[in-house]
């Protein structure tokens, strides 16, 4: 796998608009030109978001062919590219190897360094060092609208949720966002310092010049009260949004309503002196006031006319630009921090990324795109107690995802029960899930608890739910929805916590149609949806299912049978596998046991055998602590990942919900959801 | 057992103020959250030690100096701890937590309980008066605390330097609403404490009301100070700084009348 990013920055783009970008192909043989392509949108001013849809409606059928990933970006300042390729051949080396750039102004890295730009940029920490909280934001979108589209895959998805964890390591453990860089971001520090909020504010900017645009944005962003403008002369005063004007300003004293005064232009009128602004604060009943200067050259006499008057505060520009520079100085330590995470972040990632666990989901093995879309759905759902409904053909290894999801979950340590329900008649199957009373039915000669019970704060797996009659299905969504069962006989109702996952090789949704399905029950039931492909539709996991098969009963019959021919291999990848993996699992097994030499060849492939599984443990109470974290990473789950929602919806602080993930994703390797 | 508790105390505010410290220093917001659980649990054990001095003691721990400084070093701690739930903000549990120490050890020093207690101080009414003192004291210290971190943020805005005040500390606008809204709470209860004082002097009438007092006069000035307060921070030259600085010498007399008046001229008026 190599990762590539390409990035641009819109001032590069923007200040040279004379040298045109280079001309993409319009073939979009390689990912540069379908980036140039989208950055012409960008300077034609397209809004990101049909610029992302309109990439995504492009790339969508190339990506799921080859199996790649790419992320597109467009932020405020900066655009981003970054794509994965499943590609072995790349070199694993840093640096600009990767598709050569067509233009200085595109930068273009891979692997490692791309890793590390994407976990950067996450935190809108620009190339150049300049921090831009938008692109964060930017950048959620982004991947919100790819991974719904289906662009992003297990790497990509892998690296966000990394990415929003790092964020949120930064925001509460360094002062990395609180040290503003720019002047309006220090002035609105600092009036910040002075008033707290700025709700019943008035803030008055007079003149213009560089930053009273920014400073205009900041002081909306900050939800300042009142903003007027008002030309040097002062000949009158705009507010912004009601239209309200005040004309003509004589004296000083009418500015009393005012509680910043910034200066971006030197006023015309003689009022800043020592004795009129004492009156100006007499009118304002001495109320606190910031006095701004941002002016180029601000006369020196100013600082000491002002500074003994009382709850005035004055600021100019080069007080502002002092504080600028002690921050970057605090800052550089910062970063250099972050950066040692952002480096372990990335080893971590290519960790994950050489192990084979990449390929492995418990005793699942594969490395399809869709497979892999899989364990990573399980993986981001089994620690919450959600219903799943498994789709797919027989052998494709509905049990083993359901013994999955039961393993990565906080049930792991109690019972998994399966339970095929297409095996018994109506009759014993009732009895068998919810159990009976002494003299419920012919035969019934003591009290036996249902299987529900049995799996009390486990896993009940039910295998082929089509098959269950419509009475059944009625009881079955009662325990959905309130957690309840009666034994048949008795009118005593049991509680019982069970996780539900259910399986069908047959089309539910049509059975609905046709009324051999209940509707509310299949609602109930398919709150995810996993869909387990043919064996047939991804050949490619063949060659990495036949190996672990090979390895798992070569080891098992003490054979050193070691490889598969090239020539079995391709037969195999050839097949239509109507048995699924079970199928291929059997095939392998019996040309382990019929090999004569250490490969397997084509010679030793012929028909089938079957095979069942097996049982489980003990069960307890879930303790209120894990319950909590239960629904606490469930909620962040349902929040994607977003923990200001999920600290929302969970009505904790921020902070409350940091420390508890803490505590629960302790392993160094733990992945959000 | 009594003097394992008192230490105890102290030794559990320390290690808060350890880790307000250490909280204040990096500004991470979970050290600061783990600090102020750890106070709350020093809180409890100090509750849990008036109860048992109430239950050693047969009355409320607020019959002489030294008893009182703990019961209002309580009161003082939770009233911090219910502004901290309530602002979230908690920078100033640094500043409080000396406070604090240094008066619970002051108290456990110099706490005598084989003193024989005159039969008019177990009146209830005279324990409600001194509970509202006291309380009216809590809050003035926390008018204190308030009006230094203003100074203190205000000096760092002066000198435009960012120094640790000023990133750590909230604003201007939150200390001085925190130091009036104190001193708000601390007046009313002030008020009603000295109404109930002089009624029970009057019914008790001998031989408690008959002699002058100088702590009459002492509660006289405080009550004059924080007046002088209210009516200076609304719209005058006084806001502000000024106005702070006079909260921190209110509380200073406080100290003062708390301590050295009571201790050295009174010999009527118990404390």
């Amino acid at each position: 796998m190599s990762i590539f990013a390409y990035q641009i920055c819109r001032d590069a783009l923007v200040a040279d608009t004379n040298t045109p970008l280079p001309a993409p192909t319009l073939t979009f043989s390689n990912w540069n030109d379908e980036f140039v392509f989208a950055l012409q949108a960008w300077r034609a001013d397209e809004t990101s978001e049909n610029l992302l849809k309109n990439f995504s409606a492009r790339v969508k059928t190339r990506l799921e062919q080859a199996g790649e990933e790419a992320l597109l970006i467009i932020g405020l300042r900066c655009a981003e590219l970054y794509v994965v390729e499943e590609k072995s051949n790349a070199s694993p080396q840093n640096g600009r190897l990767a598709p050569p750039s067509p233009d200085s102004r595109l930068t273009t890295v891979s692997n490692q360094e791309a890793v590390q730009q994407f976990l950067r940029s996450m935190l809108g920490w620009l190339p150049q060092g300049q921090h831009d909280r938008d692109h964060l934001e930017a950048f959620r979108r982004a991947h919100a609208l790819a991974s719904e589209q289906g662009l992003t895959g297990v790497a990509l998805n892998r690296l966000f949720q990394r990415a929003l964890w790092l964020f949120e390591k930064v925001r509460l453990e360094t002062d990395f966002f609180h040290s503003p860089l720019a002047v309006h971001e220090v002035l609105l520090e600092v009036a910040g310092k002075i008033f707290g909020g700025f709700k019943a504010r008035a803030a008055l900017i007079i003149g213009e010049n560089a930053e009273q645009l920014e400073l205009t944005q900041a002081l909306q962003q900050a939800q300042i009260g009142r903003l007027y403008f008002a030309p040097a002369s002062l000949e009158k005063l705009t507010e912004e949004h009601s239209g309200e004007t005040r004309t003509p300003i004589r004296e000083i004293a009418q500015l009393s309503f005012i509680d910043l005064l910034l200066f971006c232009e030197t006023p015309e009128k003689n009022w800043w002196s020592r004795a009129s602004l004492q009156q100006l604060m007499a009118a304002r009943n001495h109320a606190p006031l910031l006095l701004a200067d941002l002016t180029a050259a601000t006369a020196a006499h100013h600082r000491h006319e002002f500074e003994k008057i009382n709850n005035l505060f004055h600021f100019r520009r080069q007080d502002l630009t002092r504080m600028i520079e002690q921050n970057t100085r605090t800052r550089r330590q910062v970063e250099a921090e972050v950066a040692a995470w952002i480096q372990q972040e990335v080893e971590q990632f290519y960790q994950w990324h050489d192990s084979e666990d990449r390929f492995h989901f418990g005793a699942m093995v594969g490395r399809s795109r869709h497979m892999q879309r899989v364990f990573e759905l399980i993986a981001r759902i089994a620690q919450t107690d959600i219903t799943v409904l498994l789709e797919g053909e027989s052998g494709t290894g509905k049990e083993l995802v359901a013994r999955g999801i039961h393993q990565a979950s906080s049930r792991a340590r109690r019972v998994f029960i399966p339970v095929n329900c297409g095996a018994l008649p109506e009759n014993l199957l009732e009895s068998e899930l919810f159990g009976h009373m002494r003299g419920a039915f012919t035969g019934a000669i003591n009290h036996k608890p249902g299987l529900f019970e049995e799996a009390n704060n486990g896993t009940i797996f039910l295998d082929e739910i089509g098959e269950m009659s419509p009475a059944l299905q009625v009881k079955l969504l009662r325990f959905l929805q309130d957690g309840e069962i009666k034994r048949v006989g008795s009118n005593a109702v049991v509680k019982a916590d069970v996780r539900v996952l259910a399986a069908t090789n047959r089309h539910l949704l049509q059975m609905v149609e046709e009324g051999k399905f209940r509707r509310d029950l299949y609602y109930r039931l398919n709150v995810i949806n996993i869909v387990l492909p043919p064996l047939r539709e991804r050949p490619e996991d063949v060659e990495i299912l036949a190996p672990h098969f090979l390895r798992k009963y070569a080891g098992r019959m003490r054979k050193t049978v070691t490889s598969i021919s090239m020539a079995a291999m391709a037969q195999l990848k050839k097949l239509a596998w109507p048995g699924n993996v079970r199928e291929l699992e059997n095939v392998i097994e019996r040309a382990v046991a019929l090999a004569g030499n250490t490969t397997i060849d084509l010679m030793d492939l012929p028909p089938l055998l079957r095979q069942s599984p097996q049982n489980s443990h003990v069960a307890t109470r879930l303790p209120l602590k894990e319950i909590e974290r239960q629904y606490i990473l469930e909620t962040v789950a349902a929040c994607g990942g977003n923990y200001d929602e999920a600290a929302r919806v969970l009505e904790i602080g921020r902070t409350t919900l940091w420390r508890k993930l803490k505590a629960y994703l302790n392993a160094k390797d733990a992945t959000v959801v | 057992m009594l003097h394992l508790i008192q230490w105890l105390i102290v030794a559990a505010y320390a290690v808060a103020l350890v880790c307000y410290a250490r909280a204040f220093r990096s500004g991470r917001p979970l050290e600061s959250v783990q600090a102020g659980q750890l106070m709350t649990l020093a809180a409890g054990l100090h509750l849990f030690y008036l109860i048992y001095l109430t239950v050693i003691s047969g009355h409320l721990p607020v019959t002489d100096v030294f008893e009182s400084i703990t019961t209002c070093v309580w009161l003082f701690g939770a009233v911090y701890l219910s502004l901290e739930w309530r602002f979230k903000e908690r920078s100033l549990g640094l500043f409080i937590l000396p406070v604090i120490i240094f008066l619970q050890t002051l108290s456990n020093l110099f706490l005598d309980l084989s003193q024989e207690l005159p039969a008019i101080l177990q009146d209830v009414v005279f324990e409600i008066h001194v509970l509202l003192m006291l309380f009216s004291y809590a809050a003035f210290a926390i008018s204190f605390i308030a009006s230094l971190l203003y100074l203190l943020l205000a000096r760092d805005l002066e000198r435009k330097s960012l120094g640790l005040f000023y990133r750590r500390l909230p604003s201007l606008a939150f200390f001085d609403s925190l130091s009036n809204f104190s001193v708000n709470i601390g007046l009313v209860f002030l008020t009603a404490g000295v109404g109930l004082g002089i009624y029970t002097g009057v019914k008790l009438a001998q031989p408690f009301f008959a002699s002058w007092d100088p702590k009459f006069a002492a509660v006289g000035l405080t009550w004059l100070i924080y007046l002088l307060h209210f009516f200076f921070r609304r719209a005058s030259r006084w806001r502000g700084k000024r106005v702070a600085v006079l909260s921190l010498l209110g509380f200073g007399w406080v100290l003062f009348s708390f301590l050295v008046v009571s201790l050295v001229f009174s010999r009527v008026h118990q404390f």
